[in-house]
């Protein structure tokens, strides 16, 4: 079920209506979520929801077989240390299989042919369930974290089965925390009415970032990208351009709505993008987009390997590693590694002369108009970017090779082709003016300080209703259900 | 909660009323598609000849230099699935047709609205022709949920007095001006835009789904005794530059089987045709006012010389359409 599609429409409202009607206790409300998230995840393949019940089961049981290890025993961390292992390879056992079997088959048969020995490939093509790498991240969040003792594992099995399959997550993140997650879920949620204002507005602008910004460059992204051997190089860079404002349309689009459906439900999810195409260098991207991603490979990944301590070889080897896991959660294709070696190679300059935590604050904080300093840092940022969205576009690094040697071909200097009418450019260009204003809030629209009359407000979401209605691309699955 | 499931129904009825208004509005703006819908309920049984197709038909070919009874019925972008659907709507209704004109183009075999940047305009067909579609999506169905920034345009337009930018015999008049400085990247643009996959299996399938329609309006038309013809119109030499040549083949090839394979069908290839120079030209595929008015009188000429009308001192209908093939010099 998408978020822009017509059922769901229909179940929003229903399990919202139903939710709070029958809202007596906590439990009752937690197994009612915990009902509508299955038949959500279910209408699109209620077989995949074993995997979702085979990840729960397995994560709840660590839980449970940690709390019980007696810490006064020699062998205790041990003992952790086997449960918490287990229960990783189950997980990433599943995801490795569903995700990444083919591939490293693949890959394999691939290797020993350029040596001149020929296997035979025996792929399962099974069908990636949607969704898989999120809801395992988010539960080994809890596992990883009850194991480190930051946590209390929980024995209530319908808080934690609702904790790993919610379904405004379920399907594409945010990657939640259990230490955020959990006690929403434990405590009887009422309902606020700013709360749930808030939370429609934002799912107003996630599905206006979908449905108007990326469906609408998808449709000339698309076009360029399955076309790129016939377009000039000016076309291939535009088209690039496009699938950098489609992407971040559609994931944060997603995420926006997620976070919106959260709050009307009393949840307040953790935050995936701030802006990331406002950013003065690499780092800061980072620090913006996909969050929840990000920081968990921080927290679970980067930082037990060192972090940016120790010597500087480590530094770039513990770089390269977080970001070629990152690459590769996104995908079986050596596009998706090349694209995190990309952003390693980016990202190293800055780490290695301890610039990277440089710009935490918003870009001209508090001003209208950034400075000339600052327009050129983000336009090299955003151009350094634009060029590793072609590596995790493309079908295959041949594909991108082609693509990216296109746009540094003479024909860079023509006039792009193929765009049609001027409408996407216009779009783009409103979008970002919003966005820019809106940069120091939660999303862009958060809070519409000169429309301070109500039916001022209400006539601005009309609006927004009315191009979401009449300015929408051809309907697009979100890019991100494929990871 | 009260408040919040109030004041969401506030603004939904208050939301539903502006768009319904504006829904209303929007269907009573006279546009092209109803004037083109009207004439044709009120004059079918008048016209002779009747020129069906795409913007190369709309904005190249005027029906006032035909001396019988024409009207001009293409629109932007219409494919051969809607010109069939509308010949067919009136196709009782068209008592005295003589001739009819399709034109035959670089595209023609390989495009659908539905999947086309044009998919708005099936809203037109449905809202005012009434011609339906099982797989037209539901938005398709109201003018609000498809014009985008048109709507607002359109009722601009209105007050404006220019929301029907056709003549009273349904020639596009929004291509009068030349453009000939741009030419060349136009033409580059458009043949990239227009050139497709020829060999994927949808495209292929594509084909053949617009090769039967063809394949029906002739039949149509043989039951009206009239003849058809297929027109590839003139194209500037920077679109006929950049084409895919299998692809200009493979239509070429289906408009000559067209015409060996049916007695009442002829086609007729201008696109290189060096009578038409630059100042002809709106943009790289489309007639500006002085090279329409030249491709029609040459087409009035043409059939009026042949006697393509079955009538006349030529001999045979069958001794002039062999005439008319000749002198149309398919390739």
């Amino acid at each position: 079920m998408l978020f822009n599609s017509i059922a769901f429409g229909i179940f929003l409202p229903i399990v919202f209506l139903l939710y709070w009607a029958i809202s007596k206790n906590v439990k009752t409300q937690n197994v009612f979520l915990l009902a509508a998230s299955y038949f959500f995840y279910g209408w699109w393949d209620w077989r995949y929801l074993s995997l979702v019940l085979l990840c729960s089961i397995t994560n709840y049981l660590a839980g449970v077989l940690m709390m019980r290890v007696n810490e006064d025993s020699g062998n205790a961390q041990k003992r952790r240390r086997l449960i918490l292992t287990v229960c990783c390879l189950v997980s990433f056992g599943v995801l490795g299989v569903f995700k990444y079997y083919d591939f490293f088959v693949t890959s394999f048969v691939d290797a020993f042919s350029m040596l001149g020995i020929h296997l035979q490939a025996n792929t399962l093509h099974l069908i990636l369930p949607v969704g898989i790498s999120f809801y395992t991240f988010h539960t080994l969040s809890y596992t990883i974290d009850v194991y480190r003792k930051k946590f209390e594992p929980t024995r209530d099995v319908v808080s934690f089965f609702l904790f790993v399959s919610i379904f405004p997550l379920a399907m594409a993140g945010p990657i939640e925390r259990a230490t955020n997650l959990l006690p929403q879920i434990y405590k009887r949620r009422t309902f606020d009415y700013a709360l749930a204002v808030d939370g429609m507005r934002q799912i107003l602008w996630g599905l206006f970032k979908k449905v108007v910004i990326a469906d609408n460059c998808a449709t000339i992204a698309n076009e360029i990208f399955n076309n790129s051997g016939i377009y000039s190089g000016s076309t291939l860079l535009l088209g690039a351009i496009f699938f950098t404002f489609q992407i971040y349309g559609d994931f944060s689009g997603y995420s926006d709505m997620a976070l919106g459906i959260g709050k009307l439900l009393g949840f307040k999810f953790l935050q995936n993008f701030r802006f990331p195409y406002f950013s003065r260098d690499i780092a800061e991207f980072w620090r913006r987009w996909h969050i929840s991603l990000n920081t968990w490979f921080r927290d679970y990944l980067y930082i037990p390997l060192g972090g940016s301590r120790g010597t500087k070889w480590q530094v770039v080897r513990n770089t390269f590693i977080i970001f070629l896991v990152s690459g590769f959660w996104h995908g079986a294709n050596w596009t998706f590694v090349c694209w995190g070696a990309y952003h390693a190679i980016l990202f190293l300059p800055v780490i290695l002369l301890g610039k990277n935590r440089k710009y935490t604050d918003t870009v001209a904080e508090g001003k209208v108009l950034p400075s000339l300093k600052e327009i050129c840092q983000m336009v090299l940022t955003f151009g350094l970017v634009v060029f590793g969205w072609i590596l995790f576009r493309a079908e295959n690094m041949a594909h991108a090779w082609g693509y990216i040697s296109g746009i540094f071909s003479s024909s860079i200097f023509s006039m792009p082709t193929g765009l049609g009418s001027g409408k996407p450019v216009f779009l783009i260009c409103a979008f970002m003016l919003v966005e820019w204003f809106g940069r120091e809030n939660q999303y862009a629209i958060e809070k519409l300080n000169f429309a301070k009359k109500k039916y001022f407000r209400w006539a601005i979401y009309c609006a927004i209703i009315y191009l979401i209605c009449s300015s929408g691309g051809e309907e697009q699955e979100f890019i991100y259900f494929q990871f | 909660m009260k408040k919040f499931i109030i004041n969401i129904f506030l603004f939904l009825l208050v939301s539903l009323m502006f768009a319904g208004s504006l829904e209303m509005v929007l269907r009573h703006i006279p546009n092209d598609y109803s004037y083109k819908k009207d004439y044709l309920d009120t004059h079918a049984n008048e016209i002779e000849t009747l020129v069906l197709g795409s913007s190369h038909a709309f904005f190249n070919i005027d029906p006032i230099y035909f001396s019988d009874n024409a009207f001009n019925v293409a629109h932007a972008a219409q494919p051969l699935n809607y010109d069939y659907a509308i010949l067919k709507k009136y196709d009782e209704k068209l008592v005295n047709l003589k001739m009819v004109i399709i034109p035959f183009s670089y595209f023609s075999l390989w495009h659908q609205l539905a999947k086309d940047r044009e998919a708005r305009r099936i809203k037109n067909y449905i809202l005012y022709y009434g011609i339906k579609n099982e797989n037209d999506p539901i938005k398709s169905h109201f003018e609000v949920l498809c014009s985008n920034f048109e709507n607002i345009s359109r009722i601009l337009s209105y007050f404006k007095g220019t929301n029907i930018q056709q003549t009273k015999l349904g020639w596009g008049t929004g291509y009068r001006i030349p453009n000939a400085p741009d030419l060349e990247t136009l033409g580059k643009n458009a043949a990239l835009r227009h050139t497709k996959d020829i060999y994927s299996p949808e495209n292929q399938k594509l084909c053949a789904d617009n090769v039967a329609f063809l394949d029906s309006i002739i039949h149509i038309c043989q039951r009206h005794n009239a003849e058809v013809l297929l027109l590839t119109t003139p194209h500037y030499k920077t679109y006929r530059e950049h084409v895919n040549k299998e692809q200009l083949n493979a239509m070429i090839k289906t408009a000559n089987e067209m015409a060996d394979n049916h007695p009442n069908c002829t086609y007729m290839n201008l696109m290189e045709d060096s009578t038409f120079v630059s100042t002809d030209y709106c943009d790289a595929d489309h007639l500006c006012e002085i090279g329409a008015k030249k491709l029609s009188l040459k087409l009035a000429n043409d059939i009026k010389a042949q006697n393509l009308y079955k009538s006349g001192d030529c001999g045979s209908s069958s001794e002039n359409r062999a005439c008319w093939k000749n002198m149309c010099g398919s390739k």
